[in-house]
């Protein structure tokens, strides 16, 4: 077949064949690289990596005197984002519904233009203001009346000592994957038939009655919305350095300082070359947080596909 | 019931766009007066020793983000448009499959993992973080997007231009080049655009290859380097003063590099008319 072809044909196939080739070798080389590098540290500490919480970095190798334990990290990455998410969807039903539902249309294309500038804001941007006003704002007017008043509350029972909390570090995340929800839940709202919408009103519907029923009709989007905001949050690093107080802790107390797998890379990596097997934890580290990354994804993106009428 | 659930679905969703609002009033608010007071000296000049009172400037981030973005945008548009063109020409290929998934993942991704391939592939073996190595970790950042634009775009093509080129009996490389490419370019424009303001953005996949330097203003592709994000992240977490407030500045100049960007991406988008 291919001798047949015209050499121009040939040349022009494999011009674009190499670098659609060489994206491929880029993701390749990625898990390649994330599971190379964290092969010492699990031949030595084996699964417990991510089963421990102990994180004391030692010149002398583990499993001696250093132990490198991944799971407050975990931990904290599940928190984060729990909370992000709860409180994202939140907003962007709210905005879903606001905008194709309430607001008139001038109105809704000023939403819409925020959104898109909210999401690609550069992340450090929502970190700074995270750090200077959000954490002082939370900590003063919602972590200290929560914990002076409902402290019997596990989640509320420790002291909120600053603003650097990973229940501040969850709402901020919860502002920066809304955009990414909102676009998916939209999607899906607009794609429901007006024949079915028809319907509802006809019946007599209450607004609140109609929502929910559209809602339940693309319920497989917002689980995918969940998902794949869940996958933003938990791989977000600079905005949640910068506001997660970065501490090896672990609880349900969510007004602690924490560390996310990723904060603790971006804090850790530079002095992780001084100890060893210190910088193969932290690319174990990276290691499950592509695995949750690529798993969440593919779910949320089967479940996008769901949504048919 | 109906009123109450209306107000609180408007309260919701207002609160819901108010922090943005107010990161770039208060970004503004804090940034803009170091710019004033310290005039052009702040984009010239290096960053002040901490024992001094006066921030300095932000020079070092700035060369560091022109360079770094200027040639990862050179690295990644023709290497993820051509993977688009490929993807668009050849749709049943097994390579098409491969690609989308890779793009779709690297979109995914945590950015830190980025730095952290270009850290074991380039830095690691050199011994030395550089700014070039920052340029293939943003390149990498930013191919997804172009990608999924540069398809988006040449997709909307319509197949009537495409078949009419045929017709003439352009060569298919002719086709691809002179006609669809030239009919979607404001579409590609755009895809570059959003994949400029990621990579001007991003700090994490930098911390670990062009590091941050801040003695000279560019010390060249193979010394360390740092850029607007990265300086903002670094020095808002020193306790020096002066420090801050130079991170305060750079974070109001990102802010509006990013606001230019995104407006020139609004107008492009709002042209592409067939």
């Amino acid at each position: 077949m291919t001798s047949r072809r015209p050499l121009h044909d040939i040349i022009f196939f494999y011009s674009l064949a190499l670098p659609a080739f060489l994206i491929v070798v880029i993701l390749s080389l990625l898990l390649l690289s994330q599971l190379g590098m964290s092969i010492p540290i699990l031949r030595v500490q084996g699964l417990s990596t991510y089963t421990t919480t102990t994180w004391r970095p030692m010149y002398d190798p583990p499993p001696d005197r250093a132990w490198y334990g991944l799971l407050p990290a975990i931990w904290g990455t599940m928190v984060s984002a729990v909370i992000a998410i709860l409180l994202g969807l939140t907003f962007t039903i709210a905005l879903v519904v606001f905008m194709e539902e309430i607001a008139p249309r001038r109105v809704r294309e000023v939403f819409s233009t925020i959104i898109d500038l909210m999401a690609g804001l550069p992340t450090v941007l929502y970190g700074v203001w995270g750090l200077a006003f959000l954490g002082p704002l939370l900590h003063k007017y919602v972590m200290s009346p929560l914990h002076s008043h409902l402290s019997i509350v596990p989640l509320f029972s420790c002291e909120p000592l600053s603003g650097a909390t990973v229940f501040t570090a969850g709402v901020l995340l919860s502002i920066m994957i809304t955009p990414f929800m909102v676009a998916l839940v939209q999607e899906s709202y607009r794609s429901i038939p007006y024949t079915l919408k028809e319907a509802a009103w006809s019946l007599g519907m209450t607004r609140y009655e109609y929502v929910l029923l559209n809602m339940r009709m693309i319920a497989p989007s917002i689980a995918s919305a969940i998902l794949l905001g869940f996958g933003r949050a938990s791989s977000e690093t600079a905005a949640v350095t910068l506001v997660v107080g970065n501490a090896v802790n672990i609880g349900f107390c969510i007004f602690a300082p924490a560390y996310t797998i990723s904060s603790l890379i971006a804090n850790q990596f530079t002095e992780s070359q001084d100890f060893p097997y210190m910088l193969n934890a932290l690319f174990a580290g990276g290691l499950i947080l592509l695995i949750i990354g690529l798993i969440v994804n593919t779910i949320g993106v089967l479940m996008l596909r769901r949504v048919r009428f | 019931m109906d009123k109450l659930f209306t107000l609180l679905v408007v309260l919701v969703a207002v609160l819901a766009i108010l922090p943005i609002l107010h990161i770039i009033a208060y970004i503004t608010w804090r940034g803009l007066p170091v710019i004033l007071s310290n005039g052009l000296s702040f984009f010239t000049d290096l960053p002040a020793a901490v024992v001094e009172e006066k921030p300095g400037g932000i020079a070092p981030a700035l060369a560091g983000t022109i360079f770094m973005t200027f040639t990862a945008t050179l690295i990644a548009v023709p290497l993820a448009m051509l993977a688009a063109i490929f993807s668009i020409e050849f749709p049943n290929h097994v390579l098409t499959r491969a690609v989308r998934v890779a793009s779709r993942s690297l979109l995914e991704v945590a950015t830190v993992l980025i730095g952290m391939l270009i850290f074991v592939l380039l830095v690691l073996p050199t011994g030395r973080f550089t700014a070039l190595a920052g340029s293939l970790a943003l390149a990498i950042v930013m191919i997804p997007y172009v990608y999924t634009y540069t398809e988006l775009a040449l997709l909307s093509v319509p197949r009537t231009y495409i078949e009419a080129a045929y017709s003439l009996g352009m060569k298919r490389s002719q086709v691809v080049f002179y006609v669809t490419v030239r009919i979607a370019r404001r579409g590609l424009a755009r895809g570059v655009a959003i994949a400029v303001t990621k990579a001007m953005g991003e700090t994490a996949p930098l911390l670990f290859t062009a590091f941050g330097a801040y003695s000279v203003i560019f010390g060249g592709p193979l010394e360390p380097a740092s850029a607007l994000p990265l300086m903002v992240f670094q020095f808002i977490q020193t306790g020096y003063e002066n420090w801050r407030t130079l991170a305060w500045g750079g974070s109001f100049v990102l802010l509006v590099l990013y606001l230019s960007v995104f407006i020139i991406a609004r107008i492009l988008v709002r042209e592409v008319k067939y």
